[in-house]
């Protein structure tokens, strides 16, 4: 959980301990091609605030922004459980969301129940708009997947190197970059849409990058790549995933997690192969 | 027609390829070779036919003029299109290829020269401070945030968008200024006062926005109208008399 380490001019429940109540929000993800709905609950135990919310002198405010389109909106709603849907092609990659109570109108004595003793003798004056709860940072991913690769496409992407025979790794863009030497990359461009084949890419070409990428980061002192998209889309992808939450995140276990992030590519592609073999009835070396 | 972009994998040849110093003279030449191969189709956005650009002068960089006539050629575009790295690289190393040599124009460094390309040939990586420094995506982006359909001049806004380097360089990288409210809101309150900001108008718009980052760090600007926010803005000018006053 990110907790807000600013201070505010007023007390904000939900802002350190500067009031003692609950105000936790969560949601869930519908991501459609044409809509993306976030069907949003709250919790709040803070009968002031209850109360202003039925006067509507205050209201839940949803703060969406995705750095990667221009895109920001905040949207009031008054109901606890509800439904926020957005255009799907107002999004591209992370989606910040965070929650509020904010102000509808000025608030002149605002004291709320439970407040910090810290604050005892004092009433604040709110005016419309400014922030009286704050939920917890969170984000997610809606992804746009551009060119065929394989499932993880949105992780990888193959590109042609300048070097004659030998396969080097760059990750420090957006996606994870597997460069081929020319003849490899032609090779990978005639066999890329055969489905049998998409176990074998992935333990051979997006295993190793992988597991070189994630031992990368977790040496990263300086976190140069711990915002970059592939590596949210992996850490989103373990928090969806309970199995694959359970593998700790630290030094000389990229490989661990790489395999289960790519669903055990070895055995898959073994299998695949030893198919492909009975498929073609090739006959054996013994 | 459909719109021509660049595979991923060019695009990130290209760049890898400026980072590495290799190909950084070819930005002041003629073009960088594009074959077939590295170019797909993306037929959901339909290509003008011809896009109008204005080559920039000494005294002129015309991004007004190519920022409207860009935006008329794409106005159809949606937000994800208009994030699209392929689709901007492609412009740029192509009709905008001269348009790009006259308004950053290489040096004899090439470490100057690699930063200059990768901040305006490229998005060196997908983020808003990098589409607000592409120079074709800057442009698309700075009249889309500021094009409003119900003025009398759509684009009157545009107009003053691109008349200061503060309001491109930081108001849509900024987490407020992705509020369309608070961008029109800011950008009609220097219209309507042309008194007010006759002098030492860079100087009292940094004020503003230092001011308005401040109250947006306890107050949802985003929830509130324009004229919400232009009354805030209004409260300013007491303070932005006496940036006047301080000559």
């Amino acid at each position: 959980m990110k907790l807000f380490n600013y201070s505010f001019p007023h007390p904000v429940l939900g802002h350190n301990d500067d009031v003692s109540d609950r105000f936790e929000t969560s949601y869930e993800i519908e991501l459609g091609k044409r809509k993306t709905v976030l069907h949003v609950d709250i919790i709040l135990t803070n009968t002031t605030l209850k109360q202003l919310l039925k006067l509507k002198k205050v209201t839940f405010c949803c703060d969406i922004s995705c750095p990667n389109t221009l895109f920001r909106k905040n949207i009031v709603f008054l109901p606890q459980k509800y439904d926020i849907e957005l255009e799907s092609n107002f999004l591209r990659g992370k989606v910040n969301v965070i929650f509020y109570i904010i102000a509808l109108e000025p608030i002149p004595e605002y004291l709320p129940e439970n407040l910090n003793k810290d604050y005892s003798g004092y009433k604040f004056s709110i005016s419309k708009s400014e922030e009286l709860a704050i939920g917890e940072k969170t984000w997610f991913i809606a992804d746009k997947t551009y060119e065929q690769f394989f499932s993880v496409s949105s992780l990888f992407q193959i590109c042609k190197s300048p070097e004659k025979d030998r396969v080097s790794y760059q990750f420090d863009e957006d996606k994870i970059t597997i460069n081929l030497p020319s003849k490899n990359f032609n090779d990978y461009n005639d066999i890329i849409n055969y489905e049998i084949f998409y176990s074998a890419y992935h333990a051979f070409l997006a295993l190793p990058a992988l597991t070189l990428a994630l031992e990368e980061v977790f040496s990263d002192i300086n976190n140069l790549l711990q915002n970059k998209p592939w590596y949210i889309k992996i850490l989103q992808i373990r928090e969806n995933n309970e199995s694959i939450k359970r593998i700790a995140i630290e030094k000389n276990n990229g490989h661990v997690l790489a395999q289960h992030i790519l669903k055990l590519p070895i055995g898959r592609s073994l299998a695949d192969l030893r198919m492909l073999k009975d498929r073609l009835s090739i006959p054996n070396n013994e | 027609m459909k719109q021509i972009i660049f595979k991923s994998h060019y695009v990130s040849e290209l760049m890898r390829d400026i980072k590495n110093g290799i190909n950084v003279h070819m930005y002041s030449g003629e073009a960088v070779p594009i074959s077939n191969s590295d170019t797909i189709q993306n037929i959901k956005i339909e290509a003008p036919e011809s896009l109008k650009i204005i080559i920039p002068k000494t005294r002129n960089n015309y991004d007004v003029e190519n920022a409207i006539s860009l935006y008329e050629s794409y106005k159809d575009l949606n937000r994800t299109q208009a994030s699209d790295i392929r689709f901007w690289t492609y412009l740029s190393h192509t009709s905008y290829w001269k348009y790009l040599q006259k308004r950053w124009p290489l040096k004899n460094d090439e470490e100057i020269n690699k930063r200059t390309i990768l901040q305006h040939w490229f998005i060196n990586g997908l983020s808003a401070k990098n589409l607000t420094r592409h120079g074709v995506s800057s442009l698309w982006w700075g009249s889309h945030a500021t094009y409003v359909k119900d003025r009398k001049d759509p684009f009157e806004l545009t107009k003053e968008f691109f008349s200061m380097l503060d309001y491109t360089r930081h108001l849509l990288s900024g987490n407020l200024g992705r509020n369309e409210n608070y961008v029109h809101a800011l950008l009609e309150f220097v219209v309507e006062n042309p008194k007010l900001f006759s002098k030492f108008k860079e100087k009292k718009i940094r004020h503003i926005m230092r001011v308005m980052n401040f109250t947006a760090g306890y107050s949802l600007l985003g929830s509130l109208s324009k004229e919400e926010i232009k009354k805030l803005l209004k409260e300013q000018e007491k303070e932005l008399l006496k940036i006047q006053a301080a000559k």
